[in-house]
């Protein structure tokens, strides 16, 4: 009888279940993924202190409260203890003026340019930039820089072209050039800094950097020469490693590089992001954007690269991005999507309904 | 009156989505491609929540808080469990945060639609439909006047077929103690359920 009545209950609520629908589950990824990479990561020692102080209250407490609890918290335990969200504001860029070197008489033209992530400039110019509250830039030229979250902080990556960094402050971001694996750090110094397709190379005009372990002072110059195709691929491979052990030392034999096929660009870009190198993997994708745009992983790229503009609230480029994903591809839908996602999380109500509206419209069709 | 086989032993037949999930032994999972387990276990988490807490509102938002949780805990996953068992244990854990914050509802049959429109042969008709509803609200209603340890013993015994011992293993509780728990929420959920039948209107 009591079956009966259990059967009957489990049957009222099977017909209530039913599968979650795409778009919600869509959503509700993304949410996930933006909220996971918001929150700060937690590191295996803080968890190992938290466990043995908690180890330790406990036995000082009572034993047996301890060995009773255990199995109630063998659940809790593979959550991760809430942690303190950051409220750094993270570091942005703005051009604050631009010289057109190609007229007869340069001048130094002042502009106000929104904050943003990521700057590409045009040959012919030289456009001058602020990041955060301590480092100036001029870049020369066909140059591209990018702000991406480091480990102790956002890093400005140099791609290639040539900038004049001025250090004003005790702490400013760090410089990487991700192809070279070379990351140096400053603070009140003026250093240029040249990437091109063979070599970088660093000149310190004043006060001294450190590039990865080496102190160069004022007066002196520092090179690198391209890894061979050959030793690109081995460091790629080896990004787990090169992690783990810090920055590579030794220079790899000057060759010229060779350019890698978009499919070699994504799995590179893969592998480093699944080994928690998201920077590389970042620069990576860029490369894959810039040299096989017409690529049909290129929109993949350009999706995956508009969810992490997105995180970082670079808005303009994140929407750039979507409307480029938007437009073929597997993601074209998903990216649709992810542009109205981006107008709401820039504030901007009007464009979001409408890009909703749209989106709901094409959905109903 | 909707017509149910009896069925002789509950926790011998888990949904059709949990059968899959049950009883196998910890496989090795490649844990770094998120977006590939959330795709497989989505349906399964948004079906044990609806199981749990019913088709309520807040449903996504307890989806989303479960792959949270996950995304954060995977590192730490050593595969000891599979991963369909330390996910359900999670959302386990989800479900019994909400129902403790939430506290429980004011007892009151909801309103129902009517007028809902014919459909064509084949499909249950108007009356049926009303019916389940109405079946549906019941216990709901029911359901959310046990407290979260009773409520999640019963959902998790009843509608998600397991045995007790698995799911004093799931609550991190004793059998005995789940056994009880389930005992005591079925009186309840019966009782209150009969009650609310003999208010309705003939």
């Amino acid at each position: 009888m009591m079956d009966d009545k259990l059967a009957e209950l489990r049957h009222t609520m099977e017909t209530a279940v039913t599968d979650i629908d795409d778009m919600t589950a869509a959503r509700i990824l993304q949410r996930v993924t933006k909220q996971a990479h918001t929150a700060p990561p937690r590191h295996r020692s803080n968890r190992r202190t938290t466990v043995l102080v908690a180890a330790a209250a406990a036995l000082a407490a009572a034993a047996t409260v301890a060995i009773v609890a255990a199995p109630k918290l063998q659940a809790i335990a593979a959550e991760p203890a809430p942690s303190i969200q950051s409220v750094t504001k993270p570091t942005t860029l703005q051009v604050v003026a631009v010289t057109q070197l190609d007229s007869h008489s340069p001048t130094r033209e002042p502009v106000e340019r929104p904050a943003r992530r990521s700057l590409r400039t045009e040959p012919g110019t030289i456009v001058h930039a602020t990041v955060g509250d301590g480092l100036e830039l001029e870049l020369h030229g066909s140059a591209d820089i990018a702000l991406t979250p480091g480990s102790d902080g956002d890093e400005l990556h140099l791609h290639s072209g040539k900038l004049i960094a001025r250090y004003t402050a005790q702490r400013a971001v760090p410089i990487v050039i991700d192809d070279y694996q070379t990351r140096f750090l400053a603070s009140h110094a003026t250093v240029t800094v040249e990437v091109s397709v063979s070599r970088v190379e660093v000149i310190v005009h004043r006060g001294e950097i450190r590039i990865d372990d080496e102190l160069v002072s004022q007066g002196q110059r520092w090179q690198r020469t391209a890894p061979t195709r050959a030793t690109a691929q081995n460091i790629e491979a080896q990004v787990p490693a090169t992690n783990a052990q810090g920055s590579t030392s030794s220079s790899p034999p000057n060759a010229p590089r060779t350019h890698r096929s978009a499919a070699q660009l994504y799995a590179a870009a893969e592998r480093a992001a699944r080994a928690g190198n998201h920077r590389t993997g970042r620069a990576l994708l860029e490369k894959l954007l810039r040299r096989h745009p017409n690529d049909k992983l290129a929109t993949i790229a350009a999706y995956e690269l508009a969810l992490a503009a997105q995180r970082e609230q670079d808005y303009p480029l994140a929407r750039q991005l979507a409307k480029r994903a938007s437009q073929r591809g597997p993601l074209a839908r998903q990216a649709r999507l992810l542009a109205c996602q981006i107008e709401t999380d820039s504030g901007d109500t009007h464009a979001a309904d409408a890009c909703f509206q749209a989106l709901r419209g094409d959905s109903s069709r | 009156m909707v017509v149910v086989r009896p069925q002789p032993d509950l926790a011998m037949s888990p949904p059709k989505d949990e059968q899959a999930t049950t009883g196998h032994p910890a496989e090795p999972v490649d844990t770094s491609d998120f977006a590939a387990i959330y795709r497989t276990h989505v349906n399964h988490v948004f079906h044990q929540l609806t199981r749990l807490a019913g088709p309520i509102p807040e449903r996504e938002d307890l989806v989303q808080e479960v792959f949270i949780r996950l995304h954060r805990a995977l590192p730490t996953f050593r595969g000891e469990a599979s991963l369909a068992t330390f996910i359900r244990r999670l959302t386990v854990n989800v479900a019994y945060d909400f129902f403790r914050k939430r506290g429980r509802r004011p007892q009151e049959l909801p309103q129902l639609e009517h007028g809902l429109p014919d459909l064509p042969d084949g499909r249950p008709s108007q009356a049926e439909l009303l019916h389940d509803q109405r079946q549906l609200q019941m216990l709901l209603v029911a359901l959310d006047r046990l407290s979260p340890k009773k409520r999640i013993a019963f959902s998790l015994h009843v509608f998600d077929g397991l045995p007790p011992a698995q799911v004093a293993e799931l609550v991190g509780a004793r059998v005995p103690a789940v056994r009880q728990r389930i005992r005591h929420a079925t009186a309840e959920v019966t009782a209150h359920v009969s009650k609310l039948a003999a208010r309705l209107p003939k």
